[in-house]
């Protein structure tokens, strides 16, 4: 996909963007766990300098936001917790039990060290 | 298209089917106000995108993943450029459309069904890529 974005985009264009993604090193049972509480393909993306270089960019800025992904999470799971009636009402329970999983997930994820995000910005020379 | 980015997509698209004011509801009650937030990039961060995305090249900017059009519509906004949104999922083009029309943003903005591993663009075409954990 990086390679594709690499020949849509002018010299000097830049890709900008956040990626959920682990950190590098993990053991083969913490990538299974990553994957089950995190998004499906998060074992993909475990080094953004890899996948940059990879595709032939350069001028790669990454910038921890894991601090504030957590806080987006929670705000989810409170706000979700507080309008639970209602959520299941309109989704149903299990679309609701689906989102609530999700976002557990991600949280412990986080908590564990085993999910991160960063903003990721590189450029097209 | 392999097997699991297919389950993903159908997962995104029943997820964009869901009630909208449903999901307004909950994100005012979680961030303080509905914008189409459904995944994890907050209005702050939509501005840092927008930001960011101001190539030292001209021309449109891409949205690889739009979803619903959030944060597609406020990097159209504030960037002032053109802006192309691309996803699979239908169903999200459908209201990324509506929330690109609802803010006047039709003339400055396309939505394409496409995926990102083919993209249906000619070489040098964009000064800018945006995406909100798409490569995940």
């Amino acid at each position: 996909m990086l390679r594709e974005c690499r020949r849509v985009l002018k010299p000097g264009g830049m890709v900008v963007g956040f990626s959920i993604h682990t950190p590098p090193s993990l053991t083969p049972a913490q990538e299974e766990q990553a994957t089950e509480l995190g998004p499906s393909l998060v074992c993909g993306c475990e080094s953004p300098q890899e996948l940059i270089d990879q595709a032939g960019f350069s001028g790669l800025e990454v910038t921890d936001v894991t601090a504030r992904f957590r806080r987006t999470c929670s705000a989810w799971l409170a706000a979700m917790k507080e309008l639970e009636p209602q959520l299941r009402r309109e989704l149903g329970d299990e679309d609701f039990e689906d989102e609530l999983d999700q976002k557990e997930g991600m949280l412990i994820g986080i908590d564990e060290g085993l999910l991160l995000r960063s903003l990721i910005i590189c450029e097209r020379l | 298209m392999i097997p699991d980015l297919e389950d993903i997509f159908e997962r995104q698209a029943r997820r964009y089917e869901r009630p909208l004011d449903a999901w307004a509801e909950l994100e005012k009650r979680a961030f303080g106000q509905a914008v189409g937030l459904n995944g994890y990039t907050i209005v702050a961060e939509a501005e840092e995108l927008a930001r960011l995305s101001e190539a030292k090249v001209a021309g449109p900017v891409l949205d690889l993943g739009t979803g619903r059009g959030w944060p597609g519509w406020l990097i159209a906004e504030r960037a002032e450029r053109n802006l192309v949104a691309i996803d699979v999922p239908v169903v999200g083009l459908k209201h990324a459309r509506d929330a690109f029309s609802a803010r006047d943003l039709s003339l400055r903005t396309q939505v394409i069904a496409s995926d990102g591993m083919a993209l249906p663009f000619a070489s040098e075409t964009f000064s800018s890529i945006v995406h909100t954990d798409v490569f995940c």
